[in-house]
C-alpha cells in the first residue's frame, strides 16, 4: 500500500469520524506564487491533503503496522500538510530555490541539498525550545512537493542529513516520512 | 490612521527582525567563519549539501536529545553549524578555484589567530583542521576537506563552545558532514604532512 492510497484511507475515515481535513491544500500561504515567479509558469496541482491530529495518527499506527513494507516513520507526526504540483513544460528551471525568497517567515533553513536539477530544501520553526514544525519543498524539474510536517521532528534532521550525505537530493528526498506520495 | 502608521511600518521588522539578529548572533561569534564561497564553487548540475543549524535549532535538538543525554550538552555549549559539501565531478578548473579557495581560506584563518590541529595528506584528501582558542575554551572548529580523487570539497564550521573530544558525537547524532574527517585528524598536529 502506496502513502498516498493510506492518506486517502485515513482522510476517508477522518472524514466520516467528522474531523475537519483540507483536500484542497496548497502549502503555506504564497510559497506556491514564489514558485511560480521563480520558474516564470503557474504550476498545476495534481494533490493536496492536510491531516489533523486523528488523522495523522491513524495513519502513523497503519504505517507501524506494516512496517515491514514501508520506510516511514510517522509516529512521531502530529499533523501533515502535502501539494504535489506538476511543473508545466515551457517552465524555467531555476538554478535553485531560494528560501529567502519563498515568502516564509520565522521559518529558518535547515538542509539545501541540489543535486543534477533536483533540490530539497528543509525548513525548521522553532517554537519554545522545540522544533515542532518543518517544511520541505522538493523540486525536480517536473514536480514541486510542498510538505508541511508537525510534531516531534527533532530527530528528522540527523536522518536526512545522512541521507544527504549518502545519497545527495535524491537521498534527501527519501529520507522525508511522506517521501512515498 | 496617523497613530496607524508606526505600526504598520513597525510590525514588519518586528516579524522579522528575530532571524536577522540571530544570523548577526551568529556573525559575531569569534569561531564563526562564513562559509559561503565554497557553496558558490558549485555548477547548475553539481551535488551540493547546505547545512545551517543557528542557536534556536541547536537548542531545540539538545532539548530533543533525550535519548541521548550525552550529547545535550555538546549541542548547548554550540551556537552555530554550517557545512557546505560540493561535489566537483572532476570538472579542473573548479578543482582549481577550489584548492585556491582552501589555501586562500588556510591563510586567513591563520592571520586571524586561528591555531592549526591537524593536517593529513594522501593521495585521496587533504584535510585541515583549524581551532579557535580563548584562554582553555575553543570557541571554533573549521574543518577544510579537499577530496583528490571523488572531486569534493568539504567546508564545516561550529561556533560557540566546542567541545573537541565529542565532536565526533555531534558528526555520528546529526550526521555533519565533513566531521568524521575530524576522526582521521586525532593522530595530533602536523603529523600525517
Amino acid at each position: 500500500m502506496t502513502l498516498r492510497s493510506l492518506l486517502g484511507a485515513a482522510l476517508g475515515v477522518a472524514l466520516v469520524a467528522g474531523e475537519v481535513s483540507c483536500v484542497a491544500y496548497r502549502g503555506p500561504r504564497g510559497v506556491e506564487a514564489a514558485i511560480e515567479r521563480e520558474i516564470g509558469a503557474e504550476l498545476e496541482r495534481e494533490f493536496g491533503l492536510k491531516l489533523g491530529w486523528t488523522s495523522t495518527r491513524l495513519v502513523g499506527s497503519l504505517t507501524r503496522s506494516d512496517a515491514g513494507d514501508e520506510p516511514l516513520d510517522l509516529r512521531d507526526l502530529t499533523g501533515i500538510g502535502v501539494a504535489v504540483f506538476a511543473v508545466p513544460e515551457g517552465a524555467r528551471p531555476p538554478r535553485r530555490l531560494d528560501a529567502r525568497r519563498l515568502g516564509l517567515r520565522g521559518w529558518e533553513t535547515v538542509i539545501d541539498v541540489r543535486d543534477e536539477g533536483e533540490q530539497v530544501l528543509l525548513l525548521a520553526k522553532p517554537r519554545g525550545g522545540a522544533i515542532r514544525e518543518m517544511l520541505a519543498v522538493v523540486y525536480d524539474g517536473e514536480e514541486v512537493v510542498l510538505a508541511r510536517l508537525r510534531g516531534r521532528l527533532d530527530r528528522l534532521i540527523g536522518r536526512m542529513l545522512g541521507a544527504a550525505e549518502e545519497d545527495g537530493a535524491r537521498g534527501a528526498r527519501r529520507a522525508l516520512p511522506v517521501s512515498e506520495i | 490612521m496617523r497613530f496607524l502608521l508606526p505600526v504598520i511600518l513597525v510590525l514588519p521588522m518586528m516579524v522579522t527582525a528575530p532571524a536577522a539578529a540571530a544570523d548577526t548572533e551568529i556573525e559575531r561569534l569569534d569561531g564563526f567563519v562564513d562559509g559561503s564561497a565554497f557553496c558558490g564553487l558549485a555548477g547548475e548540475d553539481d551535488e551540493v549539501v547546505e547545512v545551517h543549524l543557528g542557536p534556536s535549532i541547536l537548542s531545540a535538538l539538545a532539548r530533543g536529545a533525550g535519548e541521548d543525554p550525552d550529547i545535550a550538552p555538546v549541542l548547548e555549549g554550540l551556537r552555530s553549524i554550517t557545512a557546505c559539501v560540493v561535489s566537483l565531478r572532476g570538472d579542473p578548473a573548479r578543482a582549481e578555484r577550489a584548492e585556491r579557495l582552501v589555501r586562500e581560506t588556510e591563510v586567513r584563518l591563520e592571520r586571524g589567530g586561528w591555531e592549526r590541529l591537524a593536517r593529513v595528506r594522501d593521495a585521496e584528501e587533504r584535510v585541515d583542521v583549524f581551532v579557535r582558542n580563548d584562554e582553555r575554551i575553543v570557541r571554533g572548529v573549521t574543518v577544510l576537506v579537499m577530496g583528490r580523487g571523488d572531486g569534493e570539497v568539504v567546508f564545516v564550521n561550529l561556533a560557540g563552545t566546542v567541545d573537541l573530544a565529542r565532536i565526533g558525537e555531534i558528526g555520528d547524532t546529526l550526521h555533519v558532514p565533513g566531521l568524521d574527517e575530524m576522526k582521521k585528524g586525532e593522530t595530533g598536529p602536523g603529523e600525517g604532512r
